[in-house]
């Protein structure tokens, strides 16, 4: 069983590459006291999930908590130079990745290790947004040679009415027969889901402000669904205009 | 000779879910039930290559990682293949590993199954020993090749251009390599094991034929017969073209690769398939009913190949017997563009 006290966990796939920058994703410290401590380590992940509320929608998982005890012994601050060094240079993700590692193993951080993160990762989401814009041109020119029309093809978007908060999202009612290859791929590639149970498929209310031009140039009654998600801000402020 | 760089692999491009670094590419394998890929292959952003491979692409990359998680790999990318260039690297590569994608519905890539095709085939020509196994792996890329469609491939445009060059290499050479290792063979095949190592382009265009007893026991007596391999060659293609003749009287099949058999030593038997077929609805009587307002039966029509294919194309639904005027002369008009006259008959009511 966890002891009251602060502990630090990596948070994964806050950032939209997924896990292949794991390392070097932002840390949460958590306070617990008596009250919030789980019965069994195996029940603690569950319970982040449900006292912090983060915003980005991530659920610990039992393989990324660490007690900060654990940094004793270890050169932090020989490997921060190489972190440092690394950062200046603006290696690859996956280089950082490596040189972020062993930090990670023994649960360090501090405000510096932060600032030095979010420089990097400034520069690193300029990058995302670049492929980002290049993916939807790419996607939207894909959807028109092969005349693609994801409301033809019997898909039927809607935002669940029952919804609040963060958990917003779109529904999508599937067709019963199954899709042509072609938009399968497609819905599949902006980010389309099934849902956990039952028929039709989920979008996330955030995947509809990255992906807004594609879902514009498929969804006939797009600007109904953002007004529903209220996400219009997050769009001009992404995309430049609706 | 070409060595096989096993430290190499070929990959397709996907479109990634998430742009790494700006590169849009990436392959991704193991999709999970909520559609999210389980392992991820990216491109580093330091090869001058990486920001110019699209999804469709094929690139030649290094096959040991830069960069090793769980759930993905950042691989170096050599170079972006132009169709004739990813043919040759495989003829003289056969064992590269491929990570390909796109071929929905199928276990098998078609970029693995033209792989595997030219390794057969070099063994073919370069191996004197070649055993009813060897012949067998050989006819089964054959079969896989010869079901190659571009109907469902995102991408079909290079993999047109491979499967076309695959049919430039069944010639006549190939056709006496297969034969004289099938009369070196102690064990029978089958008629269809003969026709798709012995005249492959026959084959891929009659995919529904099948041999009579009578020519399979007539090609089986050639096979065995002290004549030289090119006279065996063309006796067996005369038994074989002969029985698909018959074969085609007697089957409404319209599964037949007109494009092939064009461009193949069998033009005539194209025509020949048309003279059938254009037989067959003139062969087919119309039954029609009524004075001003005409009706027309067209359920023997319908029987017909080239009256299926049509009547299927104008959407008539394929219980109604009886159609209109105005339709029918639609289907008459049709066939009269391609030189059939329709054979309509009054309708005589039974006494």
């Amino acid at each position: 069983m966890l002891k009251s006290g602060v502990y630090y966990f990596w948070i994964a796939r806050t950032y939209p590459w997924g896990d292949i920058g794991r390392s070097i994703t932002q840390w949460v410290y958590v306070g617990l006291n008596n009250h919030l401590c789980p019965q069994g380590d195996t029940a603690f992940p569950a319970k982040i999930s449900n006292i912090t509320r983060q915003p980005w929608g991530y659920t610990c998982s039992s393989s990324n908590y660490f007690d900060s005890e654990t940094k004793e012994g270890f050169e932090i601050e020989k490997q921060l130079d190489l972190v440092r060094k690394a950062i200046d240079e603006q290696v690859q993700l996956h280089e950082l990745s490596k040189l972020l590692l062993p930090l990670e193993e023994v649960a360090y951080w501090s405000e510096s290790l932060h600032q030095l993160l979010e420089k990097y990762l400034t520069i690193e989401r300029l990058s995302y947004d670049i492929g980002l814009k290049k993916k939807c041109e790419w996607l939207i020119n894909f959807i028109r040679e092969h005349g693609i029309d994801l409301h033809k093809a019997g898909l039927r978007f809607s935002v669940d009415s029952y919804a609040r908060g963060s958990d917003w999202r779109v529904n999508v009612k599937m067709p019963f027969y199954s899709l042509d290859p072609k938009t399968a791929w497609v819905i599949q590639r902006i980010s389309i889901k099934p849902k956990s149970s039952g028929s039709g498929r989920r979008i996330q209310r955030n995947d509809v402000v990255l992906y807004y031009p594609v879902f514009k140039e498929v969804i006939p009654n797009i600007e109904k669904i953002v007004n529903l998600l209220g996400i219009s801000s997050e769009i001009i402020e992404r995309w430049g205009s609706l | 000779m070409g060595v096989t760089l096993t430290e190499q692999i070929i990959v397709e491009v996907d479109l990634s879910i998430h742009p790494y670094q700006g590169i849009i590419g990436s392959f991704q394998t193991q999709w999970t039930s909520w559609l999210e890929p389980g392992f991820i292959y990216y491109f580093p952003r330091d090869s001058p290559i990486s920001y110019n491979i699209l999804p469709g692409d094929i690139i030649l990359c290094e096959k040991e990682p830069i960069y090793v998680c769980d759930s993905g790999k950042v691989i170096m990318p050599i170079k972006k293949f132009k169709p004739l260039d990813l043919i040759r690297y495989i003829k003289e590569n056969p064992d590269v590993e491929i990570l390909s994608w796109d071929y929905p519905g199928r276990s098998r890539h078609f970029l693995e199954i033209a792989r595997d095709f030219f390794r057969n085939k070099e063994k073919l020509s370069k191996t004197d020993v070649f055993e009813k196994d060897d012949l067998i792996k050989l006819i089964t890329s054959l079969i896989q090749i010869s079901q190659f469609n571009t109907e469902n491939l995102l991408f079909p445009h290079l993999k047109q251009q491979i499967y076309n060059s695959i049919i430039d290499t069944l010639d006549i050479l190939f056709s006496e390599a297969c034969l004289e290792k099938i009369c070196s063979l102690k064990d029978d095949l089958s008629a269809y094991e003969i026709l798709a190592l012995v005249l492959p382009k026959l084959f891929f265009s009659f995919p529904e034929y099948v041999t009579s007893a009578t020519a399979y026991k007539k090609i089986k007596t050639a096979i065995g017969k002290k004549i030289t391999i090119k006279e065996k060659l063309t006796l067996i293609e005369n038994l074989f073209v002969k029985d698909i003749e018959n074969w085609l009287k007697t089957n409404s099949s319209d599964l037949v690769n007109f494009d092939l058999l064009m461009e193949s030593n069998y033009k005539d038997l194209a025509k020949k398939v048309l003279q059938i077929r254009q037989e067959e609805v003139r062969n087919a009587p119309v039954i029609f009913k009524g004075a001003t307002k005409k009706q027309y039966d067209i359920s023997q029509l319908r029987e017909t190949t080239l009256g299926k294919k049509l009547i299927n194309n104008l959407k008539i639904p394929e219980r109604k017997k009886w159609i209109e005027q105005e339709v029918f002369a639609l289907i008459e008009l049709a066939f009269k563009k391609i030189g059939i006259e329709l054979n309509v008959i009054k309708y005589v009511r039974p006494k």
